[in-house]
């Protein structure tokens, strides 16, 4: 490069407009130095809080998935499986119980239609009875005083004709009114456990899904507590971060110490050379070393400004990101819980099947009762059927009685009592019609009895343990849907204070990281600087070029230095102006790297 | 009963950092805000351990070390330097003066924790 010194008064406007250059640039430096740390204590002064709330949240997250995965929740889990078990072999049974009883009402209800025939015959014997009474007073008459003795016997047969229309009209509307009952209560058992049915299988269902969904909550909760350790632990990864960025302001406020030093003796140098009117070899060397150090000090306040803008960039994406984690961590505590937003849960549901089941199994119980009842009011109804049969026996027997004293009226009449012979004939083969048709009712009342005497002793005894079971599925049903709402109540508390918590957290992050602008402010400040210095490396290198000799020039600087990453890049630019290859400030700190147990940068002596 | 460590540093964020990262891990923390303070400070109060910054007004910490080392309430006690410098040179001095470890800053919390356990045994 051509040779660019020029007359004395030149070099003296070029080294005041330098020296004009420098003075503000370090009044600039000294300003960002001094005058920034308070923004960082602001920060410092959050962290302690924001950490704190985020280890609460944490901990908040790890008790709710606790409340709903603890032991108490396995032990509800397992209870609830076995209700579960419980009720369906209690539903089998009872709709096993109710199609027997169906069955066994269907078999009486066709054994009652079979005592049409007999009472029908009864309805003839009447018929019949009343007949012959017409007939022997006819003949009675007929025979005059010789047949007196008939009257009586045809008012005694008209009296039992009564007797007989009497019984088996009781046992006709005995008849009709047990079969009323039994299609009556078939209609209403049939109606109930269609409607059972569908109520049943749907809460069961439910109930099942809901079982289910508490065993997943149950394991993803498991899952969890991982997942909020590893969160913690990257919370404390961002915390660490913020704490070793937070450092920096110290150091960038060093390495600017640095640079004012420098430039505040380059400035002294510029003065001396004006005062002394400086010969050819001063000036050169003087603007060297004015390119020299400025270079440097652009390259160590490029390096340090761009440290403390990563530094505040990382301090506030660090803090974002504990608030980010925390709303993470709440989003999740709401999905693993199975609750909602609003508070709501699958618990709400549970308790409402619960609720269904526990009308289930009363709307079961009263069915059972009203089963029972109904073979109870069977029983009782055969037996009064029974007790109308046996008074027709009894008739029959006295018509027999009535037959026999015909028949010896008639043969000491003679030949004259002969037509009533013929009646007493007609009165012993209704005595043999009523033992027949009385023998048929008694063989169908057997039958009933037979068919419904162990289900009315079965339903009796079965009624009274069904009710204790009943009663006891109850019982326990209403402690597990206690402890549900207990559950549920904690949880919704929980989860509303860990949502505000959240909430209050990401605004109080937000509102502390978007008033920091220190980062912004300060990179303006140095790129004013940075400007200024380049604008004097140029110039300088216009009229002189770099020396070689540039590290020997500012060997003095290095011992000012107190951090790695100044000498780096010192010994970077000495290597450029050497002629070495050029080599990145990175690289030059690995080369000096030695790490240890705690990190490269620890000692212990 | 907490461990009381002090901090000696001439930077208020990084006594603040210090003490933030002491306090989260169940320490204690006395501040002072240059060698002259501390040795003053711990002229009076018995402590656990010292970490002191290197250059700072008044009295820089190889001059606070000495002190401390010179005195008697506080003799023994684990001192860790907590610097930028990382200079193998005022590494020597400081061992020389009696410091027990050195730290360059910036620290890692978890770092600073791992030699203060190390330190107080």
């Amino acid at each position: 490069m051509a040779f660019k010194i020029v007359s004395p008064g030149e070099n003296d406007k070029q080294f005041s407009c330098w020296r004009g250059i420098i003075a503000p640039a370090i009044g600039t430096l000294r300003q960002m130095a001094g005058t920034t740390e308070d923004e960082f204590l602001q920060i410092g002064s959050r962290l302690h809080s924001f950490y704190q709330r985020s280890a609460d949240i944490s901990a908040m997250a790890n008790h709710l998935v606790s409340v709903v995965s603890g032991e108490s929740v396995v032990t509800l889990t397992s209870r609830l499986q076995q209700m579960m078990a419980d009720m369906e072999a209690y539903l089998g049974n009872a709709r096993s119980r109710s199609s027997q009883s169906c069955s066994t009402l269907e078999q009486v209800q066709n054994l009652l239609d079979k005592l049409s025939e007999p009472l029908e015959g009864f309805h003839k014997m009447n018929k019949t009875l009343r007949m012959l009474s017409i007939s022997t007073k006819i003949e009675s008459s007929r025979l005059g005083e010789l047949g007196s003795g008939f009257v009586n016997l045809a008012m005694d047969v008209e009296k039992l004709s009564h007797q007989v229309n009497e019984k088996s009209a009781a046992i006709l509307a005995h008849r009709q009114l047990l079969a009323t009952l039994i299609t009556d209560n078939l209609a209403l058992v049939r109606a109930t456990e269609a409607k059972q049915d569908v109520n049943v299988s749907a809460t069961l269902k439910d109930t099942s899904a809901n079982l289910m969904e508490l065993v997943a909550v149950n394991e993803r909760c498991m899952m969890f507590g991982r997942t909020v350790s590893i969160i913690s632990a990257e919370v404390t990864d961002s915390i660490s971060e913020v704490v070793s960025s937070m450092q920096m302001h110290d150091m960038t406020r060093q390495q600017l110490e640095h640079v004012v030093e420098a430039l505040e003796r380059l400035i002294g140098e510029l003065a001396e050379s004006k005062a002394a009117a400086a010969d050819d070899h001063t000036l050169r060397r003087t603007i060297v070393e004015a390119g020299d150090v400025c270079e440097l000090q652009e390259a160590q306040l490029h390096f340090a400004a761009g440290e403390l803008y990563t530094a505040v960039c990382i301090i506030l994406d660090n803090l974002r990101e504990v608030a980010r984690k925390q709303s993470l961590i709440a989003q999740e505590t709401i999905t693993v819980t199975g609750a909602d937003s609003d508070g709501s849960s699958f618990i709400d549901v549970m308790s409402q099947g619960m609720t269904a089941v526990t009308a289930v199994l009363t709307s079961c119980a009263k069915a059972d009762n009203d089963m029972s009842a109904t073979m109870k009011k069977v029983g009782q109804t055969i037996d009064e059927i029974a007790a109308f049969v046996f008074d027709i026996e009894a008739i029959g027997s006295e018509i027999d009685l009535i037959a026999l004293n015909s028949q010896i009226k008639a043969a000491l009449t003679g030949t004259d009592g002969a037509a009533l012979g013929v009646l007493a004939e007609a009165i012993k083969r209704l005595s043999d019609e009523a033992v027949r048709q009385t023998d048929a009712v008694a063989g169908i009342l057997t039958g009933i009895h037979a068919v419904t005497e162990h289900l009315i002793a079965d339903s009796e005894n079965e009624n009274d343990q069904s009710g204790t079971c009943i009663i006891s599925m109850q019982d326990e049903l209403a402690v597990i849907l206690s402890s549900l709402a207990e559950m549920d109540t904690e949880m919704r508390s929980v989860l509303s204070a860990l949502n505000e918590r959240v909430l209050t957290l990401t605004q109080d992050v937000e509102q502390t990281t978007s008033g920091v602008d220190v980062h912004e402010r300060t990179k303006a400040m140095a790129d004013g600087v940075l400007a200024s210095l380049e604008l004097i490396v140029a110039q300088s290198r216009q009229i002189e070029p770099a020396s070689s000799e540039f590290k020997e020039n500012l060997r003095h600087m290095e011992e000012h230095y107190t951090m790695e990453s100044e000498r780096h890049i010192h010994e970077a630019l000495a290597r450029k102006r050497s002629g070495l290859s050029a080599v990145s400030i990175e690289s030059v700190a690995k080369e000096n790297s030695d790490d240890s147990e705690f990190g490269d940068n620890v000692d212990l002596f | 009963m907490a461990k009381l460590i002090m901090t000696a540093d001439d930077s208020a964020s990084v006594r603040q950092m210090v003490a933030f990262t002491l306090k989260q891990n169940g320490y204690d923390v006395v501040e002072a805000v240059d060698g002259r303070d501390a040795l003053n400070k711990l002229n009076a109060q018995k402590v656990d351990m010292l970490l002191t910054d290197l250059n700072m007004p008044n009295m820089d910490g190889i001059g606070l070390i000495k002190g401390v080392r010179a005195g008697t309430l506080n003799k023994f006690i684990p001192i860790v330097m907590l610097t930028t410098e990382s200079n193998d040179t005022r590494k020597g001095e400081g061992k020389a003066a009696g410091a027990t470890g050195w730290i360059v800053k910036p620290f890692k919390p978890e770092q600073l924790i791992a030699v203060i356990k190390k330190v107080l045994g």
